[in-house]
């Protein structure tokens, strides 16, 4: 069942990729893949590429996939780690989304971060209160890792 | 005791027709040969009795084996090195049978395969006696093109006598034979011919002694009589039911042969195995899922229960699902739908009510049948009124518990950090401890 599933995943992704997004299967284990995303225009990740590794679970998609950036990235709902804080990846998960879906997602959190629900307190509260200097630490965090 | 040895014994060189065809119940305690190299018997019973109406166009052989013929034959279908030693002749003949799977070794076995060559009086006797083969012959015969005439006289020799002498395939009676048939045959004018009606040939053409209907427009079927309004009124009431029941199916197959699930993503009706064909119909809202995705998904642990309720696609919230074949989008449909699988379900035992001996979770809004042995209806449970001790130490009355209302709660108050310190298994003992002289727990709480 899941690997059904993700197999047609990747067939869609390669047919119709999401805007700015890619993903694939790192080898042969279709259980592992990595996807890039194209920082978006318009936000202080532009120019940037950063590298995802997607796990899928042995149960997919009735459990969500485990998401996190392998590029360091600056922003109120990813940590150091490259754990993202997203909804959908968590309690909010609906068997109906797909691996460009969440992608998608993801983009949007890094046009629109979320600091009411912050991984990282201190880049919530910049972001909060001097917009400015966030982004200023944002474009350079993108150039330093991410091109 | 050796006449029934005797009579069990020839048959074991006979090909049983069962085995013949690939099925025999018996299996090795069968009285027939297993060896597909034996013959079946395929001597005419009535022949033998003499009374064989077919004659020449009998297909079952028409020969009165004798002793010295089955004899020769034995040996002829056998090894040709014959010796004139009886003993020896004996072997040769039970020579296929020691290849059966039936047979048994031993000189007593030998003996016997020579009474298998008797003569026919004797095999007659383990053929049914004369007297019931005789009342077979007389067994009602029906007759293509006449009125079947039941248990009456007949005979197979009358039969053959009108219409089974027939001269080739298609043409059955000869003018002489259509004037018996003609005065045998008076008063079923009025029937219709079930030849015509079914595949609209009918062999007899215009000497057919049933009537030909008219052609109904909606089947094409000469089903309509040509006299009898009310029948060919009814006639066409039903086609025309009939033929909205297949437009419907029709549509219905057109809707839901393509439909994807949006969980597998699999076309629904192209999924393995067949069984899993079937749709999850979620009662607030249109979205496609298979029966056993959706299945699934509710009963996905991990998740808040408000979430494995909602569709996966719009996040409506659907108290059930509804099993069904072909996909249905049009709400009257889906109201039918549900009420037709309500209704199937009333009819059903509850397993967690079990005639009384048990209680259910949903009470009165469980969709299964709550009746008692004698059959008598349960009535539902009265919604007991309890007072609850809250957060801060007020008493409430509430009439229902809800045990979403609970974690709902809970989840606020950790979210507004007030009070985080209850766990939910204090939240339980606290707010059911005004009530626990009552033995039975409140099962309503997991009521959705």
């Amino acid at each position: 069942m899941a690997l059904k599933r993700i197999n047609k995943e990747l067939q869609d992704m390669s047919k119709d990729p999401p805007a700015g997004c890619s993903a694939g299967p790192v080898g042969d284990d279709l259980f592992h893949w990595q996807a890039t995303i194209m920082g978006p225009p318009d936000s202080p990740y532009q120019g940037g590429v950063f590298f995802l590794t997607i796990h899928f679970p042995t149960d997919y998609p009735f459990k969500p996939p485990k998401v996190s950036f392998t590029t360091r990235i600056y922003h109120p709902n990813i940590n150091s780690n490259g754990s993202i804080c997203l909804d959908i990846l968590r309690s909010q998960w609906s068997p109906a989304l797909t691996i460009s879906k969440v992608l998608l997602s993801i983009c949007s959190l890094l046009t629109d971060p979320n600091p009411e629900d912050p991984l990282v307190p201190e880049i919530a509260r910049l972001y909060k209160t001097d917009r400015d200097k966030y982004a200023r630490l944002a474009r350079d965090w993108t150039q330093k890792y991410a091109m | 005791m050796a006449e029934a040895d005797d009579a069990n014994n020839w048959k074991s060189t006979v090909l049983c027709r069962y085995f013949m065809h690939g099925a025999c119940r018996a299996g090795e305690n069968c009285h027939f040969s297993h060896n597909l190299e034996d013959k079946p018997q395929l001597v005419c019973r009535y022949y033998l009795n003499n009374s064989c109406a077919y004659g020449e166009k009998c297909r079952y052989d028409h020969v009165r084996p004798s002793k010295r013929i089955s004899n020769v034959d034995c040996e002829k279908t056998q090894k040709p090195n014959l010796s004139t030693d009886s003993s020896q002749q004996s072997q040769v003949c039970s020579k296929p049978s020691k290849n059966g799977l039936l047979m048994s070794d031993g000189p007593t076995k030998e003996f016997h395969m020579v009474k298998l060559c008797k003569p026919n009086s004797q095999q007659n006797n383990s053929l049914p006696s004369g007297k019931t083969a005789e009342e077979w012959v007389r067994a009602a015969e029906f007759v293509p093109g006449q009125k079947w005439k039941g248990a009456g006289p007949g005979s197979y020799v009358e039969a053959a006598s009108t219409g089974l002498k027939r001269e080739d395939e298609l043409t059955f009676c000869t003018e002489s034979e259509s004037d018996i048939i003609t005065t045998l045959t008076e008063g079923i004018q009025s029937e219709l011919c079930p030849y015509a009606a079914a595949t609209g040939l009918c062999q007899f053409g215009d000497r057919c002694h049933y009537l030909h209907g008219d052609i109904c427009d909606l089947c094409h079927k000469a089903v309509l009589h040509p006299t009898d309004e009310k029948q060919r009124e009814q006639h066409q009431k039903e086609c025309e039911k009939s033929l909205e029941e297949d437009m419907e199916l029709a549509f219905a197959v057109q809707r839901s042969k393509d439909k994807s699930c949006g969980i597998c993503m699999d076309v629904v009706w192209e999924k393995n195995p067949p069984s899993e064909r079937r749709f999850g119909i979620l009662s607030k809202c249109k979205h496609v899922f298979c029966l056993s995705c959706i299945r699934k998904w509710r009963a996905a642990k991990q998740f808040e229960h408000k979430i494995v309720r909602a569709c996966p696609q719009c996040r409506v919230k659907s108290d059930f699902i509804t099993p069904s074949l072909y996909w249905v989008e049009d709400d009257d449909e889906k109201e039918k739908l549900i009420q037709g699988y309500k209704d199937a379900l009333s009819q059903k035992h509850c397993k967690y009510f079990d005639r009384g001996r048990g209680e259910c979770p949903f009470n009165e809004n469980c969709f299964y049948l709550h009746a008692h042995p004698d059959g008598r209806k349960a009535s539902p449970k009265p919604i007991r009124r309890r007072r609850r001790e809250n957060a801060d130490g007020d008493i409430d009355i509430i009439g229902q518990i809800i045990l979403w209302d609970f974690l709902e709660e809970r989840n606020l108050r950790h979210l507004t950090a007030e009070l985080d310190d209850l766990d939910l298994e204090e939240i339980f003992q606290l707010n059911f401890a005004d009530s626990s002289d009552e033995s039975d727990v409140e099962f309503d709480l997991f009521q959705y």
